[in-house]
């Protein structure tokens, strides 16, 4: 371990540094507990959020740990997602967590580093073991936050829900993890491909490790048909976590999916992992547009929302297995990253509307949205961009995303799994299209008046990812380009 | 290069939908005044493109890198066919301004006006964007708006004809969106780069069969734009549901994306293609002409008449452009125009007439030439431009498009002239119904004529139905060349 090492580990070791200090200030005696750990926790993710965006400025760069951590730039970016939504779900969770008391603020604000150094490290592991080590360190604050309001039966079931089910997935990774070492020799990803190449191309071991694996990664991207925990699970949450989870959970697995591209190429052999991962994501594409259609709640509602994006994520990781090594491989490598970028800031935004008409009182149908566009037309503007760009709609993030995600699958030859996914899309059109309405045609009922929290911080988040949403769609040049270059 | 005029056309709108958002709710007048400075600001501006290249080729020329490691160009130009269209645009936009004395929710007024803004940008970007990407961001661009102005704004099933016309619509544009990867990819294929350039793309020699599927994707998305027979359900609800101004826009210029995107798009890009479909979509055309002036005779409500004479009108279009002949392309592009004018001319006078009883059944008025002569005046003039009488825009329109067919495809020319019989047999009725006889009812007597607003709307639609009529040369000028420009690719140019 040399200090350049640590150097380059900087953004997963300071979010685990500034949970360490928020554990540690929260036993001074007479520290007043709540609000000291939030602004320590906000300083910690906005330090973590600043170092992240520092070394993809100067190119800090580099293999660390005898390469098994990779820190280039795709990770450096996915981490910066990962920081990014760190810091916006602790500020969300103010809002939501001081009309409730029935949730340790400390201990919340340290498990939300906690896992944010778990996906940064997960972004950058380029070792089975580091990849391993990286989903227990997300996975298990998130078990604990999901069941963080303890009193509430929703909460913990969901929390034991996703626990159990988490611990399966986990240990088929883990079993997945050992019969490719079996295969290969090897457990750097980078080496994984040329150690089976030199045992034997045929083995079934690697891929039926290989397989394995992807489950387990699978099961954390809710992708079908290991989504059935993710409706719940989203619902019983604190609504921040939701909004957490669904994004840099989601970042941080795929950064290891398009590492483990080659060794899927090589254990399962090209075509058919693409083949798999593809009908994966048509599944994944229609089962969650197609959940989406009847959901009541706002936040099951956008859980399935969550289930299709996964789906067009593995449309481009699909197309990143088939052609790698050819010409198209960079765009379909990035066009995911794009796309990550992008769902990050739409999703999170969503979230943050959830949270705000929730008043306190979970109120999360999407009933209790109608009549925002009269009482709060900012907020209704900021939810219209959002789900106009979830639709997929130009000149959103949104619409970009889908066609770089789309025209790398052509690139890549998968044009039946394109032509799915669009009309996936259109399936897709209609309950957002719904959402809009509610805002703008429905009255709300009387009594049922969403009660808006006019925060500062979270309209500055909102205000922040409308921006971003918006910007990464209109000049999206320079945004390809950086993504391009991660690569 | 140097020129940013259409920049400026696309997005002074827009600038107008911001200031017209920073305004305060209340200020109606204020509102109203905002919007139509920048109306009628942008008509003057959009006024220049008449200047366009007489030689057919695209003018006033802009292009700038958008993300240049996918080749996509923030690039703009506009030729013969485009221009006229542009100007319509432009020119709709502070004539639905006069039709929001009457909104349902008047409230929201600020609302509907920056809605409408964010409609013009739209509708001008489509028609002068260059770039394929940039032309499928515009032609998407327009669906929002419109969804909120029928959604918010409509009649009693708004809710119902807002979702089916964005879900029809948006269910035709994402096929087009697959058809314009495989395009993408396959100048990627040939060039080893990616250009979203429509004049890079021309260069492909796609196989007949990749081009059946191409053209396939693109044509079920401007199909129901246009829209044809058998996907225009969506329009009559659309129509009947939106606010006047809702109904002008999507007359006037909403379905022209339809038959806009098929001669910039389907036929430049896919001339194999569109030769093999030309049958079947010559069929569909004729087939919406009779059966939409059959459907519109049938209507006892105005406007669901107005709606579905739109289709039989429509149809005339694609028979034209489909007939492959210099005069009825040339004819279809003029009536693309005229429809534009004077169905949105009819939309503006039945909201005129709604307005004054919240009634728009044929059989409620009766005896409006005696009550409202000003009125009934404009609405039988209006018939006549509609239903094409000499001297009026719409004869001269569909006489190219009848005679140009019967060059090429006799049997489809027969058809669609029986089209124009019906036409004036449906339209006719109406007037006899509406304007003459004994009024109705007691309500139906005393009914306010024109008021000057809606003189200074209708006003420009008037005079260029007669301009139109009797001078068509100014534009036919303009829009042949840019026809023969189009239709190159075909090779058989007779």
């Amino acid at each position: 371990m040399t200090p350049n090492d640590l150097a380059l580990v900087g953004p997963i070791l300071l979010p685990a540094l500034a949970a360490l200090l928020v554990i540690l200030v929260d036993l001074l005696p007479g520290s007043q507990r709540s609000s000291g750990s939030f602004l320590l926790a906000v300083l910690g993710a906005a330090v973590s959020l600043g170092y992240t965006i520092h070394a993809l400025m100067h190119d800090r760069v580099g293999l660390a740990f005898y390469g098994t951590m990779k820190i280039d730039r795709m990770a450096l970016l996915i981490t910066l997602f990962v920081h990014a939504s760190a810091m916006l779900s602790l500020l969300l969770s103010k809002v939501y967590l001081d009309r409730r008391s029935d949730v340790e603020q400390p201990e919340y604000h340290a498990f939300v580093l906690t896992a944010a150094c778990g996906m940064a490290m997960l972004a950058g592991a380029n070792d089975l073991v580091n990849v391993f080590l990286g989903i227990e360190l997300l996975s298990i604050p998130l078990y604990l936050l999901v069941a963080m309001r303890k009193h509430q039966s929703r909460s913990v079931e969901a929390g034991f829900k996703y626990l159990l089910l988490g611990a399966f997935a986990s240990a088929f990774m883990l079993f997945g993890a050992a019969l490719l070492f079996g295969a290969s020799g090897k457990t750097m990803l980078t080496a994984i491909p040329s150690g089976i190449a030199r045992i034997g191309n045929d083995t079934p071991l690697a891929a039926f490790g290989a397989t394995m694996l992807l489950v387990g990664l699978l099961f954390k991207v809710a992708a079908v048909p290991f989504h059935m925990w993710t409706p719940d699970v989203y619902e019983g949450a604190p609504t921040p976590i939701t909004a957490f989870m669904a994004t840099a959970t989601k970042a941080a697995t795929f950064a290891v999916l398009l590492r483990l591209a080659p060794v899927l190429g090589a254990s399962l052999g090209e075509e058919r992992a693409a083949d798999l991962l593809g009908g994966i994501a048509v599944l994944t594409m229609f089962v969650g547009n197609l959940g989406a259609l009847t959901q009541l709640n706002l936040k099951r509602l956008l859980a399935y929302s969550s289930i299709s994006h996964a789906g067009y994520l593995l449309v481009g990781l699909a197309a990143l297995v088939r052609s790698y090594g050819s010409s198209a491989e960079a765009e379909a490598a990035s066009s995911i990253v794009y796309y990550l970028g992008a769902y990050t800031a739409m999703s999170l935004g969503a979230f943050a509307v959830a949270v705000l008409i929730d008043g306190g009182k979970d109120r999360e149908a999407v009933s209790d949205l109608a009549g925002l566009g009269k009482r709060n037309p900012l907020l209704a503007a900021a939810m219209t961009v959002f789900a106009l760009a979830l639709a997929g709609v130009p000149p959103t993030a949104g619409f970009f995303a889908k066609y770089y995600v789309f025209l790398s699958a052509v690139d890549a030859g998968l044009i039946a799994v394109a032509v799915l996914g669009v009309i996936a899309s259109v399936i897709g059109l209609y309950y957002y299209l719904r959402i809009l309405l509610t805002m703008y045609v429905d009255e709300a009922k009387p009594g049922h008046e969403a009660v808006v929290s006019r925060d500062a911080l979270v309209g500055a988040v909102s205000l922040a990812a409308v921006a971003f949403v918006l910007l990464l769609g209109i000049v999206p040049k320079g945004f390809v380009e950086a993504m391009a270059l991660a690569h | 290069m140097g020129s940013h005029i259409l920049s400026l056309i696309t997005f002074l709108p827009l600038l107008g939908a911001l200031v017209v958002a920073l305004l305060p709710r209340g200020g109606h007048a204020a509102l109203r005044g905002a919007t139509l400075v920048f109306g009628l600001a942008n008509l003057l501006l959009s006024l220049t493109v008449f200047g366009v290249d007489p030689n057919g080729g695209m003018s006033f020329k802009e292009s700038a890198e958008w993300i240049p490691t996918l080749g996509i160009h923030y690039a703009l130009g506009i030729d013969g066919i485009a221009m006229p269209l542009v100007i319509l645009a432009c020119l709709v936009v502070p004539i639905c301004i006069a039709t929001t004395h009457h909104l349902r929710d008047p409230s929201r007024l600020k609302e509907y006006l920056v809605f409408l803004l964010l409609m013009e940008t739209g509708m001008v970007g489509v028609f002068c964007a260059t770039d394929i990407v940039l032309f499928y961001v515009f032609f998407e661009l327009t669906l929002v708006p419109l969804y909120f102005l029928i959604g918010m704004f409509g009649g009693e099933k708004r809710i119902y004809a807002a979702f089916k016309f964005f879900l029809f619509t948006a269910a035709g544009s994402l096929p087009m969106l697959v058809s314009i990867l495989y395009l993408l990819w396959s100048y990627k294929q040939g060039h080893g780069q990616w250009s979203a350039s429509i004049d890079d793309l021309r260069t492909l020699s796609l196989s007949t069969s990749e081009q059946m599927w191409v053209f396939g994707g693109f044509a079920l998305a401007f199909a129901i734009k246009v829209p044809m027979f058998p996907l225009h359900t969506w329009l009559p609800d659309a129509h009947v549901q939106a606010p006047t101004g809702g109904s002008i826009i999507l007359a006037a210029v909403m379905l022209k994306l339809g038959t806009y995107g098929f001669i910039r798009l389907g036929i430049p890009l896919l001339p194999d293609a569109a030769q093999a479909f030309a049958t079947p979509l010559l069929v569909l055309a004729v087939i919406g002409v009779i059966y939409g002036s059959y459907l519109a005779w049938a209507q006892d409500d105005l406007k669901k008449l107005v709606a579905c004479s739109s289709v039989a009108h429509m149809g005339f279009v694609m028979v034209g452009l489909f007939a492959f002949d210099k005069d009825a392309v040339r004819g279809a592009m003029l009536q693309m125009l005229n429809h534009g004018i004077s169905t949105g001319a009819l939309f503006l006078l039945v909201g005129a007439i709604y307005e004054r009883r919240h009634k728009r059944g044929l059989d409620d008025f009766g005896g409006l030439a005696r009550v409202a002569p000003g009125l009934a005046l404009a609405l039988i003039v209006t018939t006549m431009s509609s239903i094409g009488l000499p001297g009026t825009n719409g004869f001269v329109g569909e006489f190219m498009i009848i005679a140009g067919t019967f060059k090429t495809q006799p049997q489809f020319a027969v058809l669609t002239a029986l089209g124009v019989l019906l036409g004036a047999i449906y339209m006719l009725q109406m007037v006899r119904r509406v304007c003459f006889g004994k009024p109705k009812s007691e309500e139906a007597k005393h009914l306010p004529d024109f008021t000057l607003t809606e003189k200074a709307a209708f006003a420009p639609l008037l005079i260029l139905m007669f301009w139109i009529g009797l001078k068509p040369d100014f534009l036919l000028d303009k829009i042949g060349p840019a026809v023969d420009a189009a239709l190159l690719a075909l090779g058989t140019t007779p």
